[in-house]
């Protein structure tokens, strides 16, 4: 990484962090893009799974609906504080995709397809039945997060939390990327053949990325349960519909970058909103659906790439000039 | 009692097997599986639901109608979205299908709706063997059921077409080499292919009653029966299909039938565990 592009990821940051105060947001506004960072979270860590260790998986929403419901019984039942049951809530969903790796270490492609979306199906009709967990239709509660006696209780305070937590993930994500099992996990992807004959342990570092990529989505489910107060286990965000909305946002967004999972995440958060006041119910699934098909067709790098590629042909431009100028003086 | 869930087991099995046959012709010949099935399946099924509601047309004539719409989704589908990235990575064909998957059911609620409605069977009543109550129409879907699959392996077998399919899913290259048109192969399948979806889909809406998420969990237990049989052989699906039908009925009656999706994915991840292959599929190398 640059020193160019630390500082744009600086501003961003300020920006995110100084916009909201500023523009002092309508509750439901402010909500959504509370949503969307915590979506943007599950973004990233299902691009560290497909992206990155090249292992497709359908089954996103529940791993989602595994933090939401563990956070929600370890902070109402067991009176731990909101904190560490978000980080229990992460490692308990990273044990259960490490126990979903396990089958998957056999499989790839569209077996694994097929498997993860039978995960997500099976999750949620068991949340459906086990209602001495789930509070089944009637739902449960989860309470608003506190600290140090101070209640997090508007969507704007909330934010930080989520918007801190955003950063250190994105951030151990550069970590886990750049180092030897970043390296593995790609070149897992390029060639899994390959890898083995170049001596990576294979199906060690496959369980790894499923384990990685269920604790960020439980780090995710743990603050979704939190921000919304309310929940049952029919919610659509357990749903295998959301499941392909993950899906839908790396692959509009870039597959195997970062950036790539926050931007796809905000246009997925904010596409049913836009559409929400159109007379088709279902529009945004229409829309979703085409713009994934149009991106793969069309632009099979997502958006990150396609405005990396202007900005190249923009700087091009410049240096077509420079060059000219270089060439004067050796002249 | 045990002879009555063996024939229904078989009937919901058969009708399966149906949907995974259609899967397994695809990705036999193309390497794409189709997670669009079930909802192209579904819409074909309304097709026939409206035509029948508010166009006052009968059973039969619905049914063929719904058919001959299934054989034009198939074909749009593959000309239109499969074909322009035929060669792209698994990957990229997975997300187009599952694309088309939320097209189809976008389409569907705006087009019909959201609401739950009761479709009808072909017959009613029921009837007595053996001291086993078994409802017609079950008895009616697994003759039809059969009925079908002896055409289709009978096509597949001796038939032009059918020798180009399995040509095609053996060796595209050579086939083309041979002057099969592989392209009009891919075409077929993805007709043939919606057609059987869409059959399964007007013999299954009778027991699931008809809406916009009906084919859900059929499309999970369409791929349970293609994994359990295996998705290298036109044999797996069927007997993994009926495996399952009977199994899953035999389940529902003694643990919950709530369950059901969950079990299919217990069993997706058992088979792929033991025998990724499937119980009659064969193994196939792989390329670096």
């Amino acid at each position: 990484m640059n020193a160019k592009k630390y500082i744009s990821w600086i501003v961003l940051i300020l920006i995110a962090t100084l916009i909201p105060p500023i523009l002092n947001l309508p509750g439901s506004l402010q909500y959504l893009l509370d949503l969307s960072l915590i979506y943007a979270i599950v973004a990233i860590g299902l691009n560290l799974l497909m992206g990155y260790a090249g292992q497709i998986s359908l089954g996103h929403g529940a791993f989602l609906a595994v933090g939401a419901y563990t956070s929600a019984y370890l902070t109402l039942t067991l009176h731990v504080p909101f904190f560490i049951a978000l980080i229990l809530s992460g490692l308990i969903t990273g044990i259960v995709g490490i126990l979903l790796g396990i089958p998957a270490l056999k499989l790839e492609g569209n077996y694994l397809a097929i498997a993860t979306l039978g995960f997500g199906v099976a999750v949620t009709q068991i949340f459906a039945i086990w209602t001495s967990f789930t509070g089944g239709f009637s739902g449960i509660k989860p309470l608003k997060p506190e600290l140090f006696g101070f209640k997090f209780n508007s969507y704007l305070s909330y934010y930080y939390i989520i918007l801190i937590l955003t950063i250190v993930l994105v951030i151990l994500t550069w970590n886990i990327i750049r180092t030897k099992v970043g390296r593995s996990l790609m070149a897992m992807r390029d060639s899994e053949i390959a890898a083995k004959a170049m001596g990576i342990n294979v199906s060690y570092y496959k369980t790894l990325a499923f384990g990685l990529s269920a604790f960020y989505t439980g780090i995710a489910g743990s603050l979704y349960a939190h921000l919304l107060g309310f929940m049952t286990p029919y919610d659509y965000a357990f749903s295998i519909g959301m499941s392909l909305n993950f899906l839908a946002m790396i692959v509009i967004g870039g597959i195997g970058t970062i950036s790539g999972s926050i931007i796809g995440a905000i246009i997925m958060t904010w596409i049913p909103q836009i559409t929400s006041n159109l007379p088709i119910k279902s529009l945004s699934q229409i829309i979703t659906g085409a713009i994934i098909i149009a991106v793969v067709i069309f632009y099979p790098n997502g958006i990150a790439y396609a405005g990396a590629r202007l900005k190249d042909k923009f700087e091009r431009l410049f240096a077509k000039h420079q060059e000219k100028i270089v060439v004067k003086i050796e002249k | 009692m045990l002879l009555q869930q063996l024939i229904s087991g078989f009937a919901t099995g058969g009708l399966y097997a149906l949907a995974a046959l259609g899967l397994v012709l695809i990705y036999k010949t193309s390497d794409v599986v189709n997670f669009a099935q079930g909802e192209m399946a579904m819409f074909s099924t309304f097709i026939a639901y409206t035509t029948m509601t508010s166009y006052g047309m009968s059973y039969w004539e619905a049914f063929i109608l719904a058919l001959l719409f299934a054989s034009v989704l198939g074909f749009i589908v593959e000309r239109f979205f499969i074909r322009p990235i035929q060669n792209a990575p698994v990957l990229s064909l997975l997300i187009v299908t599952l694309g088309l998957m939320m097209i189809v059911n976008g389409i569907a609620g705006w087009a019909f709706g959201f609401e739950t409605h009761s479709f009808p069977a072909i017959v009613g009543g029921e009837l007595k063997i053996f001291g086993a109550v078994i409802s017609k129409s079950n008895l009616l879907t697994l003759v039809i059921t059969v009925f079908i699959m002896g055409i289709l392996f009978y096509m597949l077998k001796y038939a032009l077409a059918g020798i180009a399919i399995r040509a095609t899913s053996e060796n595209p290259t050579i086939a083309r080499l041979m002057g099969i048109a592989v392209n009009h192969v891919y075409s077929i399948t993805w007709v043939v292919s919606s057609i059987l979806g869409a059959i399964a889909g007007m013999f299954i809406a009778p027991t699931t009653f008809l809406d916009v998420n009906m084919m859900s969990s059929v499309l999970l237990k369409a791929f349970t029966a293609a994994v359990l049989g295996g998705f290298t052989t036109f044999v797996g699906p069927v007997v993994g299909g009926l495996i399952l039908g009977v199994l899953e009925n035999i389940a529902s009656g003694y643990i919950s039938a709530q369950l059901s999706s969950t079990f299919a994915f217990a069993l997706i991840v058992i088979m792929l565990w033991i025998k990724p292959t499937g119980l009659v599929g064969q193994k196939v190398g792989k390329k670096v």
